[in-house]
């Protein structure tokens, strides 16, 4: 060897030259002390030997014993740390399945999708048949549905169920204000689920609202933003179904409450996402069993017409339900009863629904035009309404509105027909037609209720080509900035888009001014009863209406 | 798995290899000879004469020079002693077949003083095992101070009357020696005046025999018993110190107020004067 290459190669490994010259004078001074104590140990008299060799066996046993306890005790902190959660940054806790205690038997209803949740639950628990066949174990289970249906309580029976771990987060739990912060969780996440996976023989991980980190990845601007959120979204691909692939059983189970069309594609294709399980709105048997459910729990009257119940709560979520029983059980208590009847539960829909009673005390003035206003709602929706009842009127304030009709279908509508739009804008417009009619003005309170008749006329013509100038064609969705699917319209479709809107507002005004000069004595009486009881139930309702000859009208059924 | 074979032969060698007994460094036989040489080789010391008195072993130390002034000692003669008890500890222990008791004998040749040590072999290996500490071992050692004019020049210990000592004589002389430092030196002793103290073993009747003569200063004055201390002073040294059971009676007299106990080891054992 050269002296050049000598100095390159001292250059490149001078490191490794330092440990291994370290490592020797290491070594070579144990062993000189070594030989120096051997020494000195045998010129020792036999007393001082004998006690140096009779210490050894104790010294070892101290040696053993202490090692034993540190590595016990390194290895619990593991088990604490990755099992118990330890020092987890993100806050999530591991879940005992024994703790979460919602057993399948408390799901209400959803038997379809029961079904399909029990199959994943017996694959989780049992992969050898899965195996056998030579399939391969689901990763992910997507829940998509509107608020309050149960896609949360779904995942905590699965995890009571298969007596698994349960992590739970929530999307928003990835998002921070340091950049990597959100796929550093996800790593930790998942990290830790193979951990308890490998201890437990499987995790689950929930993750609620998954549709903060699960949206279409976006463009990275100038500024570098967007950037965290894609290295989010691509840890957890990456975590379901990466580069890395191993079988360790780890399901991961999202809920989300918007569709699976503004989800990232890549997450929601097979071998990610493989399950996706619609949870929607319970139907009339579910909501009946539900009430049942919720009941049992209670005092109540047994003679509660459930079925009567679960048809006055059309549209309601088993939340909803929930929320209701426990308002009822409240009532009861406040007025001093002992069991739930039908009238505090009828009290506690009210609640629900409309809301607490407001504090605002209203004058004379405001409470007849208040009156009239109502009045006009109610009349133009029992009179032209295809599906709803109405069945309540009231001018006692609630949720920061001065009054209200409530109005709710009999039954579940799944397509609404143009019917079912043209009776909810004249129903809107009811309230300044009255006001008109009365009092010769109007007033601010029609705010909201031109708000709904405007959008659902622009639903009609924009998104339903409801229109009288024939175009058809989704506009909104198809001019939303966010689609990527985007398309530019001419400014003249758009003008006669907004002018048929205009005419579905104007052709229903019409309408509703018609109805209401022909009913000027109804609305006169409907506007007098209700300043006489201030609130008039769904049996006043029909009574009012019988009494002036007016039926229900024919049920628009397709 | 030829690696892992030979790592447990090595591990299997070492560990059998310390099953060989260890012998003892030293033979009785030679044992004068080797303290000499001890002392000689390792501390310079010349001038000790050695004898073995059947189960004592006696040094005699004779010094120009021992105490220079009232309780200090002269530093060489200082020196001297803490290597010869050194070199007395390592060749006793690791003797084979060891005497039961040493007596360390050092003599100022210039004044004629003598001070004697004699000490228990086994708190010797108490005391390298620390399971007694220095105090302890200070404690369990007899120690006798006079003046002796025959000591002057003696070089050979010919002025010393060695003897061989039992067990229980040894406890005895320990007992009358706590009882004297007890009653003048240690807490009784702004109480009491103490005349004499002397304790002896009467092998016919195997009795422990303790006379002391001591009164109060003050009789007027209530003071702790110096009865009472002495039976715990013999209760420790009898029962707790050395669990010696070879004996049939102990008896404790104060000479000069008459006060007396005969006790058999039964009862005296008994006591429980923890």
């Amino acid at each position: 060897m050269t002296k050049k290459q000598i100095k390159i190669f001292i250059k490149l490994y001078w490191i490794r030259i330092l440990i291994i010259l370290a490592a020797f004078l290491f070594l070579a001074a144990v062993g000189i002390l070594l030989v120096v104590g051997l020494r000195n140990f045998f010129t020792l008299e036999s007393f001082y030997k004998k006690m140096t060799l009779a210490s050894i066996p104790l010294q070892l046993f101290i040696s053993i014993f202490y090692t034993l306890m540190f590595v016990t005790f390194i290895h619990l902190f593991n088990v604490w740390f990755y099992a118990g959660g330890g020092m987890a940054k993100m806050g999530q806790k591991k879940i005992k399945s024994t703790k979460v205690n919602v057993k399948w038997e408390d799901v209400i209803g959803m038997e379809s999708v029961k079904r399909e949740v029990l199959e994943v639950i017996k694959l989780i628990k049992d992969r050898s048949q899965l195996k056998e066949v030579g399939g391969k174990i689901i990763k992910g289970v997507l829940m998509i549905g509107p608020p309050g249906c149960g896609k949360t309580y779904l995942a905590k029976a699965i995890a009571t169920e298969t007596g698994l771990p349960f992590l739970a987060s929530v999307g928003s739990e990835f998002q921070g204000i340091f950049v990597g912060l959100g796929s550093s969780r996800i790593r930790s996440l998942f990290k830790q689920a193979r951990n308890l996976a490998e201890i437990y023989g499987g995790c689950i991980i929930f993750m609620d609202e998954i549709d903060t980190i699960a949206r279409p990845r976006v463009g990275v601007s100038g500024f570098g933003a967007g950037m965290d959120y894609n290295a989010t979204v691509n840890q957890l691909l990456t975590e379901l179904d990466g580069l890395k692939q191993s079988e360790s059983n780890i399901v991961v189970i999202a809920a989300t409450n918007v569709s699976e069309n503004e989800l990232d594609e890549a997450l929601m294709r097979p071998g990610r996402f493989d399950r996706k399980i619609y949870v929607g709105k319970p139907p009339l048997e579910d909501r009946k069993k539900l009430f049942e459910y919720y009941l049992k729990k209670t005092r109540y009257d047994k003679s509660i017409n459930l079925e009567v119940l679960a048809k006055r709560t059309v549209g309601f979520s088993a939340a909803d339900i929930a929320n209701m029983v426990r308002e009822a059980s409240m009532v009861t208590i406040r007025n001093n009863r002992q069991v739930i009847t039908m009238k505090d539960l009828s009290e506690s829909y009210d609640r629900v629904v409309f809301g607490l009673k407001s504090e605002i005390v209203l004058s004379e003035k405001e409470k007849r035009w208040t009156a009239y206003h109502e009045a006009g709602h109610a009349i133009i929706a029992y009179i032209t309404h295809p599906t709803d009842d109405v069945i309540k009127a009231s001018i006692i304030p609630r949720k920061g509105a001065l009054g209200y009709v409530g109005h709710r279908p009999s039954e579940e509508i799944h397509t609404y027909t143009r019917e079912w739009f043209l009776a909810n804008i004249k129903t809107a417009l009811g309230s300044y037609v009255a006001e008109k009619l009365k009092f010769g003005t109007t007033s601010s309170g029609v705010d909201e209720d031109f708000t709904q008749a405007l959008s659902l006329a622009y639903d009609m013509v924009w998104r339903f080509g409801m229109g009288d100038s024939g175009i058809v064609g989704n506009f909104g969705r198809l001019t939303h900035k966010q689609n990527p699917w985007a398309i530019n319209i001419s400014d003249k479709t758009k003008e006669k888009l907004d002018e048929d809107v205009q005419k579905i507002l104007n052709q229903c005004l019409k309408e509703v001014e018609e109805i209401l000069t022909r009913e000027r004595e109804l609305l006169e009486y409907f506007a007098q009863k209700l300043l006489e009881k201030g609130e008039l139930e769904y049996d006043e309702i029909i009574e009012i209406f019988n009494q002036y000859g007016k039926e229900k009208p024919h049920r628009n059924t397709p | 798995m030829a690696k892992k074979s030979l790592i447990a032969i090595l591990l299997s060698c070492l560990l059998f290899s310390a099953c060989r007994p260890v012998s003892s460094s030293y033979k009785r036989e030679n044992v004068e000879a080797i303290l000499k040489n001890i002392c000689q080789k390792e501390f310079s010391i010349n001038e000790i004469i050695v004898k073995e008195i059947k189960d004592t072993f006696w040094i005699y130390l004779p010094l120009k020079k021992f105490v220079v002034a009232k309780g200090k000692l002269d530093p060489e003669a200082k020196n001297k002693i803490s290597h010869i008890f050194l070199a007395l500890r390592r060749t006793i222990l690791s003797m084979q077949n060891p005497p039961k008791f040493y007596a360390f004998a050092i003599s100022d040749i210039t004044y004629g003083y003598d001070y004697i040590e004699i000490g228990y072999v086994d708190d010797l290996r108490k005391l390298e095992m620390f399971y007694i500490s220095r105090n302890q071992l200070l404690e369990r050692t007899v120690r006798i101070i006079r003046w002796d004019e025959n000591a002057k020049g003696d070089l050979q210990a010919a002025h010393l009357k060695m003897f061989d000592i039992d067990f229980p004589d040894f406890l005895s002389l320990l007992i009358a020696q706590k009882i004297r430092e007890n009653l003048s030196q240690g807490r009784l002793a702004s109480y009491y005046i103490l005349v004499s103290s002397q304790g002896k073993f009467n092998p016919d009747t195997k009795t422990i025999e303790i006379q002391y003569s001591a009164f109060k200063k003050n009789e007027a004055e209530k003071a702790p018993s110096s009865f009472q201390e002495a039976l715990k002073i013999a209760y420790y040294f009898i029962v707790k110190a050395y669990d010696f059971g070879g004996f049939n009676y102990i008896e404790i007299k104060n000479n000069y107020s008459g006060k007396s106990r005969y006790l058999s080891r039964k009862a005296f054992w008994e006591l429980r004067l923890d």
